[in-house]
């Protein structure tokens, strides 16, 4: 059966999508912090994934703080507990939320199966609507309002209510913007997981 | 939604943009709907700001510049939103109501982003005390200084907006606070922190990345223009002298921009001008009419008319009298002298003797306005006729300036005494001999007598007057001595010398013409009394009129310019010829001429009388002979015109082509008014065919005869149902909704251009269906009556769709319009360009079937008597019909020929110009009709079939053949027979018929058959996928 091999071989894990989701989680997290110029755009590296340049930060208090949550995250994705990651970017003075990145996430797949789910989607495919979000993403300056203040992000976890929480996490509002507006991006799936990507900005007059 | 492929063609904005307008805008970059529906989005936006009648009219702009900026994402020209921003802001810029208003303050922060220089506007802005409440006023204005590092100046900027409590004064606080901390880390990071400054600025004044590369006027590249002022002082000072409009002066900064010409040698400019001015003060003079200052103020050197070519030149009042145009204001009561004015042209002088007389309320009086109507509506042909014997007559109508013939004499006696000098030394010596006192007196007298014409006439003529006066005079001594043999080589050398005018010349040779016929007219004699008495009564103005045998005084400036037209370069030299041929016959029909001239005094009298000269008795006379001499005249002419053509035909044919020109023009030009009023009723009768004209003109493109048969036919006449009459030169713009006439159309794109206009395809508006337009300028009549003669003459016939259908075409004195369906397939050169590109196997097939279409639609339109003369694979557009085949369908009738207005069986002569379509009848020399369009056929099928234009070579035995060889798989018999029957046709047209059959069998065997389906289904999607 050399189908059946060749599906084994190919297969991706409950916990190998939740890596993927995470991977894309943190590119895409640094892409708009450079895109949004959030931070000096010399604290970023070009890193190649995905057939793109990405820039990632160098800062070691933003990787760190990326790393940790994004670890937390993971786990969290495996127990299937997370509903929707959000970017939140605020005025640092008036602490007034500008912009809002939600990547929700959706389980598909034979759920029941637990832990050892696989889906046997190509890893490559994946990777190519993965390549097409970041594009979306980085061609969202085009219709984004300016942030000529100074700007600081934080990331909110959503997730169901039995979560333990960690130490140094802590709940917090969710975070409204108003005269909103929304753009959706693509969506990618693993077959185990599927995130959607949107942004939500004021739309000012 | 996928902005990622097209991001970089949207421009950011500051306010970010509305996702859902953004799509639509990116989306209506490729799809003619949501272009129709910005289009009209925009309209309505604009009819809003037109009919705004509440008390704030910004809201309208700000609403539409707003909208202007999210529905055209690139902001460039398309949106026209910069143009629109400045209009708003000059129009309110002083207004008290919009002095604090926050909308206005953002229009005008948008605005200076615009420029290279924002801090000046915007210090002007403030010492107009403009928009100074608002806090977005003063954060924008200190971001200009701490993008280029001046922090101190931003800061005190903003200090200045706290003294002001500019509203939200948070707003202000915190940007005032944010200063300080990019200040700080300016210190701290130094230098490094300039390259982050630098993205900042890129990103805050919105433009794109690399502001050198893409610099322009629009996008301000503020760095570099601030750097100029960071050595000004330290201390700010924010209040300068108001100006009294910042939009002027920040249009000033943009001036010097735009004008980047770079130096360089402009030698021949100063040439130019001067030849220039000479000619303008010229015209000038003229057209005021100062009789005596053009001739006082000529420099000695002024050539005889002037140096330009006239070869084509066309007079407006031929058709015409002056065009409407709204730039001018004419100095005469135009709606009265073309009261009637195809066939009449009345002088002031004679509209002053009208109301004279309308005055004095006498009973004879009463008669003679009566006789006068007679004469207006019948008088015209006549008079036109009777000129044609004589030739052309009209020199004399250069006097027409002169309102009196005081004047005229006055003017005429300047010229001999003066201006003589000059010209005569510009002319071989020969002329100068022209001492003929009696001719002179001729001339002399003759002139003054001309009634005078409208002066709008001189604006066209320029400075032909003067040359004239003189040039008929010594022209007419060379002619006269020998009277009948023409003095061919003495004609010859004169134009020579003068080649290039040939106004002037043709004006001249009318008048050899017309002395040269004087001596011959039994009328002569009397032309002598008038003289005697030669004081410059009115009365012997009429006598003098009468004897010479003229008609000037009937003389229409019309048909003077007619003549004008008529006179090329090269006839000169036939119209000495030519005179001899009028001459020969005036001797023939002598006893015809003698009446005809007769005649002619009676209407001259009448006439003349109009203008209130002449004793009544006079008059009733003329009116007596006039019906009588109506009938007469016609039958002459046919018979002159026949005589015409059979006296050059065997007596003169080392020049017969050239002189056979000549006379058709002259002819046509002379005849045709005369005839469309002997066609006119009829042609109301019976909605049919128009008499043909009696003659073959060599050349059936010439614009005047277009013109001349386009009047025979009383265009628009039948065809007046979708001729729309217009106004100006409707600009068709891509994108944009226009209007012509009552119609909206949205012009989507151009699909061609060519010599004579461009394409464009359109949604027509109201019936929602995509359109071709075809723009040509000057406006095409003859394709629209060409069409619609086709759709006509083939009603019920099976091909009659495979014509160009004109749905509506619309007529302006500029330009016009023709709508027509749009073929969404392309032309048979789309068609071949396919086959040839895909290297489809075995092509034959489809061009034995394209050639059988061609053939059926040629015949079809030839046997209606129109040659399509312009038959090329452009001119053949692919038809999808709906049993999944294709047919072709014939367009452009620009250069067809309507062979039912000339006699059965004419021929022309004049060459085709299309490359590799010209037909071996031209190459030889032969006369050619329905050839051409058969040639081309054979050239398009060549194409067809060897995917190559035809070239084309004699064998040994005289006969045509085509260079290439015929590929293996084909046909050989049939394509060779084809090719030789179409390139051979020595005895005539070929059989259409005969051919037809041949294609039509041949296509008809099995293998062909079924092969042919397929090649066509194929070649239908390749061209849907073009």
């Amino acid at each position: 059966m050399t189908t059946a091999a060749v599906k084994n071989k190919s297969a991706i894990t409950l916990k190998g999508s939740s890596d993927i989701l995470c991977d894309y989680l943190n590119y895409g997290i640094n892409s708009i912090l450079f895109q949004r110029g959030l931070y000096p755009s010399e604290d970023f590296q070009a890193t190649e994934n995905y057939g793109l340049n990405i820039l990632m930060s160098t800062n070691n208090k933003i990787k760190e703080f990326l790393a940790t949550t994004l670890g937390q995250l993971k786990e969290w994705l495996i127990k299937r507990t997370v509903n929707r990651v959000a970017l939140i970017i605020t005025n640092v003075k008036t602490l007034e939320v500008m912009e809002r990145w939600d990547f929700t996430i959706e389980y598909e797949g034979n759920i029941e199966d637990g832990e050892a789910q696989t889906s046997d989607k190509p890893l490559k495919q994946i990777k190519n609507e993965i390549r097409d979000v970041l594009r979306q993403i980085a061609s969202s300056v085009s219709y984004l309002p300016l942030l000529d203040c100074l700007c600081s992000f934080d990331i909110q976890i959503y997730t169901t209510n039995d979560v333990e929480l960690p130490e140094k996490w802590a709940l917090a509002e969710p975070a409204n913007i108003k005269n909103a507006q929304s753009v959706k991006m693509r969506s990618f799936s693993t077959q185990i997981h599927k995130m959607d990507t949107a942004v939500t900005y004021r739309n000012e007059d | 939604m996928d902005f990622d492929l097209s991001k970089e063609n949207i421009q950011p904005l500051r306010r970010g943009r509305n996702a859902q307008q953004l799509e639509i805008a990116i989306q209506a970059q490729s799809n003619p709907e949501y272009q129709v529906q910005l289009a009209l989005q925009k309209e309505h936006f604009e009819m809003l700001i037109r009919t705004y009648q509440g008390d704030d009219p910004l809201e309208t702009y700000y609403n539409y510049i707003m909208w202007l900026e999210q529905a055209y994402p690139k902001n460039g020209h398309e949106g026209n939103s910069d143009a629109l921003l400045e209009r708003c802001l000059q129009q309110f810029e002083d207004d008290p109501r919009y002095r604090n208003d926050l909308r206005f303050c953002k229009l005008w922060i948008k605005y200076i982003d615009k420029f290279p220089n924002p801090v000046e506007l915007y210090m002007m802005m403030k010492s107009k005390n403009l928009c100074t409440g608002w806090a977005d006023f003063y954060k924008a204005w200190a971001y200009y200084y701490e993008a280029a590092g001046d922090f101190a100046k931003a800061n005190s900027v903003f200090q200045e907006g706290k003294k002001n409590l500019a509203q939200p004064y948070e707003e202000l606080e915190i940007a005032h606070k944010n200063l300080f901390v990019a200040a700080g880390e300016h210190v701290v990071y130094g230098p490094n922190k300039l390259r982050l400054n630098e993205r900042r600025t890129a990103l805050t004044s919105l433009t794109p990345y690399e502001p050198d590369k893409t610099h322009s006027i629009q996008l301000p590249t503020s760095n570099r223009s601030l750097f100029v002022y960071e050595d000004q002082a330290t201390s700010l000072s924010l209040d300068g002298a108001a100006p009294r409009s910042i939009i002027t002066a920040a249009k000033r900064q943009e001036a010097p921009k735009e004008n980047t010409i770079k130096p360089g040698p402009w030698t021949t400019v100063p040439q130019k001008k001067q030849l220039l001015a000479s000619f303008k003060s010229n015209a000038f003079a003229i057209l005021e009419d100062e009789q005596d200052v053009p001739v006082g103020c000529l420099p000695p050197n002024v050539p005889n008319s002037c140096l330009e070519n006239y070869s084509d030149y066309h007079c407006p009042l031929f058709n015409h009298p002056d065009p409407d145009r709204p730039d001018v204001v004419f100095g005469y009561p135009k709606h009265r002298v073309y009261a009637e004015y195809p066939n009449k042209e009345y002088s002031i002088e004679e509209l002053r003797a009208l109301r004279y007389q309308r005055r004095k309320i006498e009973p004879l009086n009463l008669f003679v306005d009566h006789s006068e109507e007679v004469i207006v509506i019948q008088d015209p042909p006549i008079l036109q006729q009777q000129q044609e014997p004589s030739a052309v007559l009209d020199p004399v109508a250069f006097g027409s300036p002169w309102k009196s013939t005081m004047e005229h004499q006055n003017f005429l006696q300047d010229v001999f005494s003066k201006s003589n000098e000059h010209r005569i030394s510009a002319l071989p010596p020969k002329f100068v001999i022209a001492e003929d006192s009696p001719c002179r007196q001729d001339v002399q007298q003759k002139n003054p007598f001309l009634l005078t014409f409208s002066p709008q006439d001189n604006q066209s003529l320029q400075q032909a007057p003067r040359c004239d006066a003189f040039n008929i005079f010594e022209q007419s001594d060379q002619e006269f001595p020998p009277l009948a043999p023409p003095k061919g080589n003495a004609m010859k050398t004169a134009f020579r010398t003068l080649n290039a005018d040939e106004v002037e010349t043709g004006s001249r040779g009318g008048m050899d013409v017309a002395t040269a016929a004087q001596p011959a007219d039994g009328a002569r004699p009397m032309t002598v009394a008038p003289f005697s008495d030669s004081s410059s009564s009115s009365c012997h103005d009429d006598m003098d009129d009468g004897a010479v045998g003229f008609d000037e005084s009937c003389l229409d400036t019309q048909q003077f310019h007619f003549n004008l037209n008529v006179m090329k370069v090269s006839t000169p030299q036939n119209k000495g010829q030519a005179t001899a041929v009028v001459k020969e016959e005036e001797k023939l029909m002598n006893t015809k001429k003698a009446l005809f001239s007769e005649n002619n005094k009676g209407l001259s009298t009448i006439f003349e009388e109009k203008s209130g000269y002449t004793s009544s008795s006079l008059s009733s006379g003329g009116t007596a002979t006039k019906s009588s001499v109506y009938g007469f005249n016609q039958n002459k002419i046919s018979t002159i015109s026949e005589e015409h053509n059979s006296y050059l035909e065997q007596n003169m044919k080392a020049n017969e082509a050239l002189r056979r020109s000549l006379l058709g023009n002259l002819m046509e030009d002379v005849l045709s008014p005369a005839a469309s009023i002997q066609t006119q009723p009829r042609k109301r009768e019976q909605l049919e065919r128009v008499t043909p004209l009696h003659y073959i003109p060599s050349d059936p493109f010439n614009p005047q005869l277009i013109e001349s048969l386009l009047d025979r036919v009383s265009f628009p006449g039948v065809h007046a149902q979708d001729y729309v009459e217009i106004k100006g030169n409707p600009r068709l713009v891509k994108k944009e909704i226009v209007n012509i006439g009552r119609d909206s159309y949205f012009v989507d794109n151009m699909l061609g251009r060519g010599q004579f206009g461009t394409i464009y395809k359109a949604t027509d508006m109201d019936k929602s269906c995509v359109v071709a337009l075809k723009h040509q300028k000057p406006p095409n009549k003859w394709e629209y009556y060409i069409c619609k003669e086709i759709k006509a003459r083939l009603r019920g016939h099976p091909l009659s769709d495979r014509f160009m259908e004109v749905s509506v075409g619309y007529f302006s004195k500029q330009a016009s319009v023709l709508v027509s369906q749009f073929e969404q397939l392309g032309s048979l050169l789309d068609a071949i360009n396919i086959l040839k590109k895909n290297v489809m196997k075995n092509t034959e097939n489809l061009a034995l079937y394209f050639t059988l279409q061609m053939l059926q639609i040629v015949k079809a339109m030839h046997e209606v008597q129109i040659i399509h003369g312009d038959i090329k694979p452009d001119n053949f557009l692919v038809v999808h019909l709906s049993n999944n085949t294709l047919s072709l369908k014939l367009i452009d009738f620009g250069r067809s020929i309507d062979m039912a207005l000339f006699p059965t069986g004419a021929n022309f002569t004049c060459p085709i110009t299309t490359e590799d379509f010209i037909c071996c009848e031209v190459r030889d020399g032969r006369p050619w009709s329905y050839h051409t369009d058969i040639f081309c056929v054979a050239a398009s099928a060549h194409v067809l079939l060897l995917h190559d234009y035809m070239q084309t070579r004699k064998d040994k035995t005289g006969l045509w053949t085509i260079a290439m060889r015929l590929p293996r798989y084909a046909k050989a018999d049939l394509w060779a027979d084809f090719f030789a029957a179409c390139l051979n046709q020595q005895s005539g047209p070929a059989n259409l018929d005969q051919l037809e059959a041949r294609f039509e069998t041949e296509l008809k065997t099995q293998q062909r058959h079924n092969s042919l389906q397929l090649q066509l289904n194929s070649i239908i999607n390749m061209l849907r996928k073009r």
